[in-house]
């Protein structure tokens, strides 16, 4: 059964002077997930801490300067143990002060450059915008600022050719000059000249007539075509900086890829010192180190444990179930096989379950690639997932996350491709190739009954699971009594089996029957407390009272049953959407085909099956996603996972470990 | 001293009358007024209450005509005989523009044979003696040249005869008029002190740019001069035009080269993009920057040194421009041009702060 990795937990006492050695071989061996003993055990609290805080604080700010370097010198600095014991020897050289000097000389030094680039690019976009304004002043020969004037106001823009005629019969009241400079369909380019006295009724024409303003005010001297000689070389030469600022950048960036892995590993593997040393404590010459080692990793350990400080250590191993430690301060190590990894993603964003507990990522693989598939029948777009999930799988310059998604994608592809092949559906089209199985729209009642069989079996597996898991915990009460135990199990199947009975087999079901299936697993859920008080374990709360408890156990039951029945017909999603999908490309193929008939009506008809392959594709494959999630998630996790456990984090070099 | 003590009586005195003026609301209440009745009542509230009183509105406007002249004259009377001298001299100068419009008056009555009144008392400088009933006895030019001829206006109409004789038009006559009026002026302030020099040739000289350009103008659309004769019509002693500058202004071919000769600092910028205007198009707005040009050198005459001859001519000039400006509001309204009216409004610069 697949549970997770068996953990012991490890109490390891040694010399302060041997400490680097131990936590170099610790992160070394990447296999301890440190605790802080005190929350463990009372003793310990007595002991006295490593204070690491402000020293850590300096080291992760370097290293978030380290992070911004490679992320503009676009170098993914994937820390590894093998790269780690390459340079190890040459990290002792390094002095923390002169490294954390030089990255931030290094960050300094690029936020220069990067500052003078925005400037330059600010710069040569408001030349052009200053070019553009002036193009259309071209031709004037001279245009004196606006402030050059005493008893004039000159308006320098343009009005929609329409307007102009307004324009002009109304300034005819004012003294004005009108000049209009340029024809730039729709609009005339214009000059205005009058009075100051007048500007505020002036201002009020021009907006009526739509006017907009072209500024032109500048540093340059000069009539408007000088003007325009001398934005352009300012564009010219703003454009020679910029190819400078790019020669030194390549320069710099050539510089900090040289170093960036030295300087990287050296901070990254000193804090994650300070980062252990936070977890550990110590006395006057000793230091106690706690921590969770998967049971298979423990020996090794131990041995090179021992080798680095000579047997002068103290250490002592228990089973975490012998020292009654809770389950949800177990770490759970996930230790899925690679093909079914990735969606240990999708399993850790709802949560991580409980030591010894049931894994769930296999049953959530297989269910979710099984809905997926169904819902997103089509061999056509199968296997574009799968093309694009190869892409990003075999890039290796992707992140592993990235890669993992990309597998992923293969595995969702090749379920649709599956389906797709099953239902005869190629790009929604039905003829290209015949269905194995079924044409969903001729057997819409058979899709749909295989989604509630389908949902049946995943409610009932999510109910066995839950049970196994509080047998595996030892929660003997809620293996019985929970809203997804035993008795609740014995509830859904036997309703379910007497509806079979009674209303699609139209068998006679006698009253005692139902009362034997049904009544009984009811009325012993309400001895839940005295079973619990009987064995000694549960939530009981003495004082709540009889009545209140028989309240409260009534509304358990409503809630077990509104529970499994909107559980279960919520699986008929998935045939809605197998539907759905043949349904979607019905309305694509039907206006192709009524485009097909006009004028470039295969062009046409082509044009609509390709984007509506795209729409469906983006759209309906995001939808299935979200659904299947939902479905997981909402339907079969809340059976059995409260997601509440540790994830298991050694200290390691790896970041991804 | 001599200068604070011959102007310091007049100068409290055009203090005052300038505060009678029309200020920018009394102005902009104008401006709305629909009809003539409404203008009447509106101007019961100003310096002119004694002409509107009792004014019935069918002929308001017509009486506006001659009470601005007989109102104008009557201040510059005044001010004239509060000076001594020269500027005495000048302003009496300034008056025979009254006599011009006159004569102007006449010789249209003549030319087309009408019935012409001669002039009220009131209304003429009577600086000299004209037979006014020559306008309507005279059977040729000839006679009514012999009857000014013991007054400067008969040698200045002597040098216009023989353009008159070839084209026929009373133009060259009234240029000639005013001509021989701005020289005699420009003479006269020649022998001011030099303060009161300084102040009335720029008023003055901006006055004297106004009447060039439009002449050039008027010429240049519109009479087709040929250009030797068009010194005729330039007055002497502009501000910012000279005679040479006017002369070229005129021989220009476009609206650019135009502006290239008769430009002011205020708009030196503007004149290369001329290229595209029409010159019928940039004239009223070249007229209106003198115009504003005028009126910010009368305020700066108003708000400089006021021991000089500067400040009642800047009065007069005001004066002169607010009755014009009523004047041409009371046409407007009589005749329901609200166009009109609007753009009287645009380019009074008495209407705006």
């Amino acid at each position: 059964m697949n549970n997770g990795s068996s953990m012991k937990e490890l109490s390891l006492v040694i010399l302060s002077e041997d400490l680097d050695k131990v936590n170099e071989t610790i992160i070394g061996h990447a296999c301890l997930h440190p605790f802080k003993m005190d929350a463990m055990d009372d003793w310990a609290k007595n002991l006295d801490e490593f204070h690491t805080e402000s020293a850590l604080q300096e080291y992760l700010s370097v290293e978030k300067r380290i992070d911004f370097l490679c992320s503009r010198i676009n170098f993914d600095l994937n820390y590894s143990s093998a790269v780690f014991k390459k340079i190890k020897n040459e990290l002792v050289k390094l002095k923390t002060k002169d490294v954390s000097k030089q990255i931030i000389d290094l960050e300094s030094q690029i936020k220069s450059l990067d500052d003078q680039d925005s400037l330059l690019d600010e710069k040569i976009s408001n030349l052009k915008e200053l070019n553009n304004r002036y193009s259309m002043f071209e031709e004037m020969l001279e245009l004196p600022k606006k402030q050059s004037y005493s008893i004039l106001d000159q308006f320098t823009g343009k009005i929609p050719s329409s307007n102009l005629k307004y324009l002009q019969d109304n300034l005819t009241r004012h003294p004005h000059l009108l000049i209009p400079v340029k024809e730039n369909p729709p609009w005339t380019v214009v000059i205005l000249y009058s009075l100051k006295r007048e500007s505020i009724s002036i201002k009020k024409l021009l907006e009526k007539s739509n006017f907009q303003q072209i500024s032109l005010d500048t540093e340059f001297e000069g009539s408007p075509k000088d003007i325009l000689d001398k934005v352009n070389n300012n564009i010219l030469m703003m454009k020679k900086a910029k190819s400078d600022l790019v020669e030194k950048r390549k320069n710099l960036f050539e510089h900090i890829r040289k170093n960036i892995v030295i300087y990287g590993y050296f901070f990254h593997y000193n804090s994650l010192l300070l980062k252990a040393q936070k977890f550990f404590k110590k006395t006057d010459k000793t230091c106690v180190i706690s921590g969770w080692v998967p049971n298979d990793m423990l020996p090794n350990l131990i041995k090179d444990i021992k080798n680095a400080v000579n047997g002068r250590c103290y250490y002592e191993i228990h089973n975490p179930v012998d020292l009654h430690r809770s389950y949800t301060q177990v770490p759970f190590k996930f230790n899925d096989n690679k093909l079914i990894k990735p969606f240990e993603l999708l399993v850790k964003a709802y949560g991580v379950p409980n030591y010894s507990t049931i894994n769930p990522t296999p049953f959530f693989a297989l269910t979710f690639l099984l809905m997926f598939g169904f819902m997103f029948a089509d061999a056509g777009h199968g296997l574009i997932l799968v093309l694009c999930g190869l892409y990003l799988m075999l890039k290796k310059s992707f992140k592993i996350t990235v890669r993992q998604v990309g597998l992923l994608l293969v595995l969702c592809g090749s379920s649709s491709t599956f389906f797709g092949v099953m239902f005869g559906s190629v790009f929604g089209n039905e003829k290209i190739i015949a269905p194995v199985w079924i044409y969903p729209m001729r057997n819409i009642d058979m899709i749909l009954k295989i989604s509630l069989f389908f949902g049946i079996g995943m409610i009932s597996a999510g109910i066995i699971i839950n049970v196994v898991n509080f047998i595996l915990t030892r929660k003997w009460s809620d293996a019985i009594f929970h809203k997804t135990g035993l008795l609740s199990g014995f509830i859904y199947w036997g309703l379910l089996g007497l509806i079979v009975k009674s209303f699609v087999l139209k068998h006679n079901v006698p009253g005692w029957l139902w009362f034997l299936i049904v009544g009984v697993p009811i009325i012993i859920l309400f001895f839940k407390a005295p079973f619990e008080k009987i064995i000694g374990q549960g939530s009981f709360q003495r004082n709540e009272g009889v009545f209140a408890y028989l309240m409260n156990t009534v509304f358990e039951i409503v809630e077990i049953f509104m529970g499994y029945i909107a559980n279960t017909f919520s699986f008929i999603r998935v045939g809605a959407f197998a539907l759905s999908h043949v349904g979607l490309f019905f309305a694509v193929f039907n206006l192709a085909k009524m485009l097909g008939e006009g004028s470039f009506g295969t062009i046409a008809s082509t044009i609509i099956i390709i984007l509506g392959n795209i729409l469906v594709l983006v759209l309906e494959g995001m939808i299935v996603t979200i659904q299947t999630i939902r479905l997981e998630y909402y339907e079969f996790f809340s059976k059995f996972f409260p997601g509440d456990g540790t994830l298991y984090k050694p200290l390691s070099i790896q970041e991804n470990n | 001293m001599n200068s604070l003590s011959l102007y310091a009586n007049l100068n409290a005195k055009t203090r005052v009358w300038l505060s009678k003026l029309l200020t920018t609301e009394q102005w902009k209440i104008l401006y709305a007024c629909k009809d003539t009745r409404s203008l009447i009542d509106k101007l019961e509230n100003t310096r002119f209450a004694k002409w509107v009183k009792d004014k019935n509105s069918d002929n308001f406007a017509g009486f506006l005509d001659t009470a601005i002249f007989k109102e104008s004259l009557r201040i510059e009377r005044k001010i004239a005989r509060n000076l001594k001298e020269i500027p005495a001299e000048l302003v009496s100068l300034l008056t025979e523009e009254y006599d011009i419009e006159q004569i102007k008056r006449g010789f249209r009555a003549w030319r087309n044979k009408t019935a012409f009144i001669p002039p009220d008392k009131s209304v003429i400088s009577e600086r000299h003696l004209i037979k006014w009933d020559v306008f309507s006895s005279a059977s040729n030019i000839e006679e009514i040249m012999l009857a000014l001829i013991n007054t400067p206006y008969g040698a200045a109409l002597s040098s216009a005869k023989d353009l008159y004789r070839k084209s026929g038009s009373l133009f060259y006559f009234e240029h000639a008029l005013e001509k021989n009026l701005f020289s005699r002026i420009s003479k006269k302030i020649n022998q001011l002190s030099a303060e009161d020099r300084k102040n009335v040739r720029k008023l003055l000289g901006i006055q004297t740019d106004i009447f060039n350009v439009n002449n050039i103008l008027r010429c240049k659309l519109f009479f087709k001069l040929p250009a030797e004769e068009i010194n005729s019509i330039i007055y002497p002693d502009g501000t910012y035009f000279s005679q040479e500058k006017c002369f070229d202004a005129y021989v220009s071919k476009d609206a650019a080269e135009f502006l290239n000769h008769i430009s002011v600092p205020q708009i030196s910028g503007l004149i290369k993009n001329i290229k595209q205007v029409q010159m019928e198009d940039m004239a009223p707005f070249l007229n209106e920057i003198l115009r504003l040009l005028l009126y910010k050198e009368i305020h700066n005459a108003l708000g400089g040194y006021p021991f000089t001859l500067g400040v009642p001519l800047a009065y007069i000039l005001l004066n002169r421009l607010e009755t014009k400006q009523l004047r041409s509001l009371a046409w407007a309204v009589r005749l329901g041009k609200n166009n009109q009216i609007e753009i009287l409004k645009n380019t009074n610069p008495l209407a705006y702060k």
